[in-house]
């Protein structure tokens, strides 16, 4: 693939907090199609970059272009009408708002007409399996039906590459496995790009075609799951024992 | 709208207006009747952004002062009808609002700024026309003593105001309604429930908060100049910062945003009355006793019940109207 | 119209001081447990008629009462604490200044039922008469007020960051999280802050009423003040609020020179509506 096809392109992103540089001249390219992971320790400026891509930080410097363009520092909303979406670490659930309001809201984004944001409201929680938990508040739902309500909102909005922050969290083998099947037929049937941050290996081996390799803010290695697990540098950072597969 | 979502307002018209004729026209009992209406109409039209957009207002007095000075001035001055003063009260209202709320929205501010500038604002206002003497100054500045003349809208009893505040209420109901099934509606409580989840879903917090803002000050601003009306005066004093207290507090107590619309109007109802009970008989030793009340039920209901107050309230109130269906049933 | 400017300058100064002081408290909780309290206002109104009551049953000049007051009110910091604050930490910010403003209200109108609506000022005061220099006649009891608050602000820097307990707080400040990792506890730390906020009113409360009377309304006013320098200082640390204050202080000083002194408020408003659509984070914000 050459990097003109690259939907979206990270180029030289640095951002600091005080003294602590969290993103130091990062570069990530996500294909259209992909399913493209993020692992790295803790503190390593995966969120951070996410956060950057999504227009809640402007970084330091740097560039962000999705489909040939330039959004660096456009706020989030204008990032979603474009076609980025995302998952956050902290849930942040609309507690108050049923199921079908949660994903009628991001419903919102590219239509206006009521018919077909009811159809695409229907469509998605058929889709994601919470047609039977539509009426009820998010409040009383369990956190995978929370995370899947998260899942099923940014789905709502159409987007072209959906960003998930540890998606997996919390959740049991069995669950987890739920979710890549999910994942694959969002990527192959919705045609959606996702980008995943990950702490759960089993998740984010099982389920991406390449991973980038976060470290204190750099990008230390990147390629195909295989390769990305015995590289050096990846084994180092993780302090070898950690990244059990 | 559907009819479902009429019929209620239907009946909360039908119970209303016949009330007056309960009390056989009493003064007293009309007076405080209106008043009820006064504030109930103010916390439903305040459920838009408190309730909806969930963005703590405390400026309601700021609106009612600027309406109140708008309609008065135009009609003392240029003899100016309050059919088009009232409104055009609403607008300054609503363009004083904006002045407050634009940089107060901003994406990420917290929650806390936006509370400070409102209370704030009241206390400002009313330092400032209490100096502009122009238009304000010290002393009261009385309306045209017209009345009975609908150019005027000044009536001798507050059955005539009883029942135009209660037009006002449903068209506040009405619109409240309206706003909540349509894509603001449902763009405001996704703010409400998260402003970082918002944004990333299509919404620009900002603008949508500034909708609420607007339409809440407009009509805020159109019930102060008929608070001038009733009271036949103007003075700063009407930038009364417990107004803006109180109908946060009927607000948040009833259980803005969340639960019906009706049990804004029905806090309201309750509340004052408790309030004026306690007023007219213990307020000869204890002074302010209804205003310590209004502090004690917030404080304790806001402690007791942090996050889910108006989800309290809804049981309580889907009690009540089991406990009423009932009885009708059994009656019928 | 020099030497009026002149003397409004450096009442604004030493004015300006005094401000920072009662914003003081206010802002310590505000960078500790980031909850802003409505009651702010209330409590330093509460505390002055404190002042007034002690110093007239006890017949001290109201400036000592400050030893009194401030011990007296880190307790009722503490308790106010445990019966409110503690339960709203970290809940909806719209339950945390609801819960606030209800106290607002309550202790209000409390004060209100309590003492009438009547201004009352101190009868026993030592810090009388004024000194002259040059063109500018400066209150004994206005200045000392300033030096005391000086001297409260700079007590509070060192505690802040030479003991133990206050960088224990300090490390709260920035990231709570990684302090209760630290094996500080976080729920400790919030007490003393809002206890030691509440001193610091007391000790202000003490110096205001030895020129200025008191009155249950006055409350919103130091209310309003205080937010603005919180504002303005952002989390700028002790010297950002003690600048804020200054600046405060001699924009008021500026508006009582050249226009209406009842219109100081709104001057002072606009100054805060000014400071949050341009510099949102405070004029001396680390973040």
């Amino acid at each position: 693939m050459t990097e003109a096809e690259a939907l979206l392109r990270v180029r030289g992103v640095t951002k600091r907090f005080g003294g602590i540089v969290a993103l130091d001249r990062v570069d990530v390219d996500v294909y259209e199609g992909e399913i493209l992971g993020m692992i790295g320790p803790n503190g390593a400026g995966k969120t951070t970059l996410f956060n950057v891509v999504t227009g809640y930080y402007p970084p330091d410097s740097g560039k962000v272009i999705f489909r040939g363009e330039d959004i660096t520092g456009r706020p989030p909303h204008e990032i979603a009408k474009l076609g980025i979406s995302r998952t956050f670490q902290v849930v942040k659930p609309f507690l108050g708002l049923t199921v079908e309001d949660a994903v009628r809201v991001g419903a919102y984004n590219r239509l206006s007409d009521e018919a077909e944001v009811e159809r695409r409201v229907r469509e998605i929680l058929e889709f994601m399996g919470l047609d039977r938990l539509r009426d009820r508040l998010c409040r009383d739902l369990n956190i995978v039906q929370i995370k899947q309500t998260a899942i099923a909102r940014a789905l709502a909005t159409d987007p072209k590459l959906l960003l998930l922050d540890e998606a997996a969290a919390g959740l049991n083998p069995g669950e987890v496995d739920d979710l890549i099947e999910l994942l694959r037929r969002v990527n192959r049937e919705m045609g959606v790009t996702l980008w995943v941050v990950e702490h759960v290996m089993r998740f984010v081996m099982g389920i991406s075609d390449r991973i980038v390799v976060l470290h204190y803010g750099e990008k230390i290695a990147e390629g195909p799951p295989e390769q990305v697990a015995h590289d050096p540098k990846v084994v180092e950072a993780y302090l070898g024992a950690e990244v059990v597969i | 709208m559907r009819a479902s979502d009429l019929k209620p307002i239907v009946a909360l018209t039908a119970m209303l207006a016949a009330l007056p004729l309960a009390v056989r026209m009493n003064n007293y009992y009309v007076l405080l009747l209106t008043w009820i209406l006064y504030y109930s109409t103010l916390v439903t039209a305040w459920n838009v952004i408190g309730g909806l957009a969930g963005q703590l207002d405390l400026a309601a007095a700021s609106y009612i002062g600027l309406g109140a000075y708008t309609m008065g001035t135009l009609l003392t001055r240029l003899d100016v009808t309050p059919w088009v003063g009232i409104p055009l009260g609403g607008l300054v209202a609503a363009g004083f609002a904006a002045l407050v709320g634009y940089p107060t929205f901003r994406f990420g501010l917290k929650e806390a700024w936006y509370a400070l500038a409102t209370i704030s604002s009241v206390v400002v206002l009313q330092k400032l026309f209490l100096v502009w003497e122009g238009v304000g100054g010290p002393e009261e500045r009385y309306l045209p003593a017209r009345y009975g003349e609908l150019y005027y809208l000044r009536f001798r009893g507050y059955a005539p105001y009883y029942y135009i505040l209660l037009a006002v209420l449903v068209m506040v109901l009405l619109l409240n309604v309206k706003i909540r099934r349509s894509k603001t509606g449902y763009y405001l409580l996704a703010i409400r429930e998260n402003e970082e989840a918002a944004e990333i879903l299509g919404i620009d917090v900002r603008k949508y908060k500034l909708r609420a803002l607007l339409i809440y000050a407009f009509v805020t601003g159109c019930i102060g100049g008929i608070f001038a009306l009733i009271s036949g005066y103007l003075h700063p004093h009407h930038f009364d910062t417990w107004t803006s207290l109180q109908v946060a507090i009927l607000g948040i107590v009833g259980g803005a945003g969340v639960g019906s619309i009706y049990s804004l109007p029905a806090t309201t109802f309750i509340i004052y009355s408790i309030s004026e009970l306690l007023r007219s008989t213990l307020g000869g030793w204890i002074p302010g006793i209804h205003l310590i009340f209004y502090g004690v039920i917030l404080t304790v209901v806001v402690l007791l019940k942090p996050e889910g107050l108006s989800e309290t309230y809804e049981r309580l109130y889907g009690r009540i109207r089991a406990a009423l269906l009932r009885r009708r049933a059994g009656g019928g | 119209m020099l030497e009026l400017l002149l003397q409004n300058l450096v009442n604004g100064i030493l004015m300006g001081c005094v401000y920072a002081l009662v914003a003081l408290g206010l802002a310590l909780q505000f960078g500790v447990m980031d909850i802003i309290n409505f009651a702010h206002g209330e409590f330093v109104m509460i505390a002055m008629y404190l002042v007034f009551w002690i110093s007239l049953y006890l017949a001290i000049p109201g400036s000592l009462t400050s030893l009194i007051v401030a011990p007296i009110y880190f307790v009722f910091g503490l308790v106010v604490y445990k019966l409110v604050i503690d339960r709203i930490v970290g809940t909806y910010p719209l339950a945390q200044i609801a819960a606030t403003i209800g106290l607002m209200v309550l202790l209000r109108n409390l004060a209100l039922a309590a003492w009438r609506a009547q201004p009352r000022g101190l009868q026993y005061e030592v810090l009388r008469g004024s000194v002259t220099l040059g063109p500018v006649v400066v209150p004994i009891s206005r200045l000392t007020a300033a030096l005391v608050s000086v001297g409260t602000m700079l007590a509070l820097h060192w505690f802040l960051t030479h003991t133990r307990l206050g960088l224990a707080l300090r490390a709260t400040s920035d990231d709570m999280q990684a302090a209760s990792l630290l094996g500080i506890n976080v729920r400790r730390m919030f007490a003393l802050a809002f206890g030691l906020g509440c001193a610091i009113i007391g000790i202000a409360a003490a110096f205001i009423m030895t020129f200025q009377q008191v009155n249950p309304e006055s409350g919103l006013t130091w209310g309003l003040i205080s937010w603005i320098i919180v504002v303005m200082a952002g989390l700028g640390g002790v010297s950002g609020v003690l600048l804020s204050g200054l600046i405060l202080g001699m924009v008021e000083a500026l508006e009582i020179t050249f226009w209406d002194p009842r219109a100081s408020l709104a001057v002072m408003y606009s100054l805060f509506i000014l400071i949050l659509w341009v510099k949102p984070r405070g004029l001396f914000g680390r973040r």
